[in-house]
This record gives C-alpha cells, sequence and structure tokens, in this order.
C-alpha cells in the first residue's frame, strides 16, 4: 500500500509534459518492477481511460482497484494528482521567474523531445501486448489512417474499434 | 515575489459553489485530452463568465505545460488559486478530477466482474487496437517539432532507444535529458518564441 502511495506521489511529481507521459512511467513501475498488473490490463486501462472524460491519469485507478480495493483507488489516485496540485499553487509565485530563467528553459526543452521519445517508446511495448491477432493489427492500422487523414476525437477513434471488436472477438 | 492576482476580468471572484458547477460539467464532459478540455474551459471561464482574462488563462495553460503532471490539472488548479485562494485551488483540482474518477471506478468494477467474457475480452482487443492508434499519432504530433532541430531529434531518438532498448529508469531519463539541455541549449537564440496552443485550441 505505501509502495502503492510513493510509487503515483513519484509519477505525478515527474511527468513533465502531459497524461501521456505517465504511460511509459506507469508502464515501467506498475507492470515491470512491481507486476501489479499484465501488459494486457494496463493497456485495457488506458483504454478504459480514454473512453472517459477527463485527464488520461485516471487509468491510475484501474490499478490501485487492483491493488487494494476502493482505498487503492482512491490512494492512487490522490497520489498522481498531489504533486500537481502543489506545483500549480507554487508556479502563481514563481512563474515569472522561471519563465525569465534560461537554465529552467533550457532544462525543460530537453526534456521536451526526451519525452515525446519516451512515449514512442512505450507505444512500441504496448503495441507489442495489443497486436494479438491479425484482425487488430488491421483495426489499429485503420484507426491510425482515420485519425491522420480526418480530425476525429481519439475517444471516439478508440469507442469505435472497441465496437468492431464486439463483432470480431 | 509576484503574489496571487484575483482575477481581473472580475469585479467579484466567483463563489466556491459556482467554480465547483462549472468544473464537475467539464469534467464529466471533457473528451479528448487536456486542450479540448482547456477550450471548454476557456469558454466558461472567458467568454461566458469574465473570471479572468484571456493573458491570464494562457499563463495559466503555461503553467500547466512547464509543471509535471497533467496539462489541463495543473491550469485549472492554478486558476482557481488566483480566483479564490486555497479553498479555490482544492475545489477545483477535487471537482474537475471527481466525475472522471467515479466514471472510470465504475468501469473498473465492470471489467473486474466481466472482463473474462468472450465478448468484453474482444471489446477490449478492439479498444487496444484503437489505443494504439491514439498513442502512435500522439507521439508522431507532438514530435514532429523536434525533429526540425539536429539537438532536440537526437534527444528525442536517444531517448526512445534508452527506453525500449536499454530499460533506462523513467525518472533518471527525464534528469539526463534535463541536464544535456541545460548543456545543449546556452544562447537565447535557442528559445524561440513558442506557439501558442489555445489560439488553435480555443474557439
Amino acid at each position: 500500500m505505501l509502495q502503492l502511495i510513493l510509487t503515483f506521489l513519484k509519477i505525478g511529481a515527474f511527468t513533465f509534459g502531459g497524461g501521456m507521459v505517465m504511460i511509459p512511467f506507469i508502464e515501467q513501475d506498475a507492470v515491470n518492477t512491481y507486476a501489479w498488473l499484465t501488459h494486457r490490463e494496463f493497456l485495457d486501462a488506458i483504454a478504459m481511460g480514454q473512453i472517459t472524460p477527463g485527464p488520461i491519469v485516471i487509468s491510475s485507478v484501474f490499478i490501485g482497484y487492483k491493488v487494494a480495493g476502493l482505498l487503492g483507488s482512491v490512494l492512487a489516485m490522490g497520489a498522481i494528482s498531489l504533486p500537481t496540485f502543489f506545483y500549480s499553487i507554487a508556479a502563481a509565485y514563481q512563474l515569472h521567474r522561471l519563465k525569465a530563467n534560461l537554465r529552467v528553459r533550457a532544462f525543460l526543452k530537453g526534456v521536451g523531445p526526451a519525452v515525446v521519445g519516451m512515449i514512442g517508446a512505450a507505444g512500441f511495448i504496448i503495441a507489442r501486448a495489443a497486436l494479438t491477432d491479425l484482425w487488430v493489427g488491421i483495426l489499429a492500422a485503420a484507426c491510425l489512417a482515420v485519425l491522420v487523414r480526418f480530425k476525429l476525437d481519439a475517444s471516439l477513434v478508440i469507442i469505435a474499434a472497441g465496437a468492431v471488436g464486439f463483432f470480431l472477438g | 515575489m509576484d503574489a496571487p492576482i484575483k482575477g481581473k476580468g472580475a469585479a467579484q471572484p466567483p463563489a466556491l459553489l459556482k467554480i465547483a458547477g462549472v468544473l464537475l460539467k467539464v469534467g464529466s464532459t471533457g473528451f479528448g485530452g487536456a486542450m479540448p478540455m482547456l477550450s471548454l474551459v476557456h469558454t466558461e471561464y472567458v467568454e461566458k463568465r469574465h473570471w479572468v482574462s484571456q493573458e491570464e488563462f494562457e499563463e495559466a495553460v503555461m503553467v500547466g505545460q512547464i509543471m509535471p503532471g497533467p496539462i489541463a490539472v495543473d491550469a485549472i488548479t492554478h486558476i482557481g488559486y488566483r480566483l479564490r485562494g486555497w479553498p479555490g485551488a482544492i475545489v477545483s483540482w477535487f471537482c474537475f478530477i471527481l466525475p472522471s474518477f467515479l466514471l472510470m471506478l465504475a468501469l473498473t468494477l465492470f471489467y473486474m466482474r466481466y472482463g473474462g467474457l468472450p465478448q468484453v475480452v474482444g471489446i477490449f482487443k478492439g479498444l487496444g487496437a484503437g489505443v494504439v492508434a491514439v498513442i502512435a499519432v500522439a507521439a508522431w504530433r507532438m514530435g514532429k517539432p523536434h525533429l526540425k532541430n539536429v539537438k532536440t531529434a537526437f534527444l528525442m531518438v536517444a531517448a526512445l532507444l534508452a527506453l525500449l532498448l536499454l530499460k533506462v529508469n523513467v525518472v533518471l531519463l527525464v534528469i539526463l535529458a534535463g541536464l544535456t539541455g541545460m548543456a545543449l541549449f546556452r544562447k537565447p537564440s535557442d528559445f524561440q518564441p513558442s506557439r501558442n496552443p489555445m489560439k488553435r485550441g480555443a474557439r
């Protein structure tokens, strides 16, 4: 339980660049290090996080629940969101200083592309877990084509893919 | 030190209950990630209710991008603090997260109970295909601007390989990338003015 809180506090404190960045973080700790869930379950948790409104971080509710039930889900969500809370308040006092500080900006400019690379890596790992059947691969390619071609909402595309899965699976 | 400024656009700071109402609504209807959600908040806070000015809102979005954590939660908590101090921050943070927490909990319970049924397995295989596509597109869209510069392109590819092949610890990787950034970007000319994302997101 303590492990759960500490892990999610750490993830909340270090994920520069938004919700997607949490995916490689959670994958490394929750799936690989602590084996709280399988890759398949992790993928399903992200899918559920994407089809519900709100931030993607909400996937951590699933992980918390698996580890320690209802209390676990509250603790996981609270722990991953708590650093954010304090950062945003600190920002009210330090924002202008941070903005003017070239070292801070250089640090963030280095982190920016790196987290995108990390999301890419997590994408590969997740794709390996997701692409179990030929039809899933074809469906993923179709979703990709639709997303690139049309500016559709991501959650709509995912839900449509789920509906296809209901008939093909 | 920059003290928190009360919303300049508003004659009087909005009641906590009103903030709660708006954020519960956005939290339960805002799909598609940080920027689409923030454009809903922008409509309510800036256009309809004039709680904060356009400049203040843009600054909050920037806070979301600089500070770790989900961009929308960062930005909304920051505005809450500037409007009503600590109570405003707590209410904003809590009410924005609550609806999606409850929905996610309901889905989790469903998954735990019915996740093994063949039809449900099929649904999740399909959802997984969609998720892979969404992550690929997100990584591509986020990564494209970094490809234009040799240094940022190098950092991006290096991080990808370090995580994929060497399984380097993610926190260590973030810190290393930041330090590399501090070594690589020393001239003011390294920082072109960044484009403002709300100009595209806001309707």
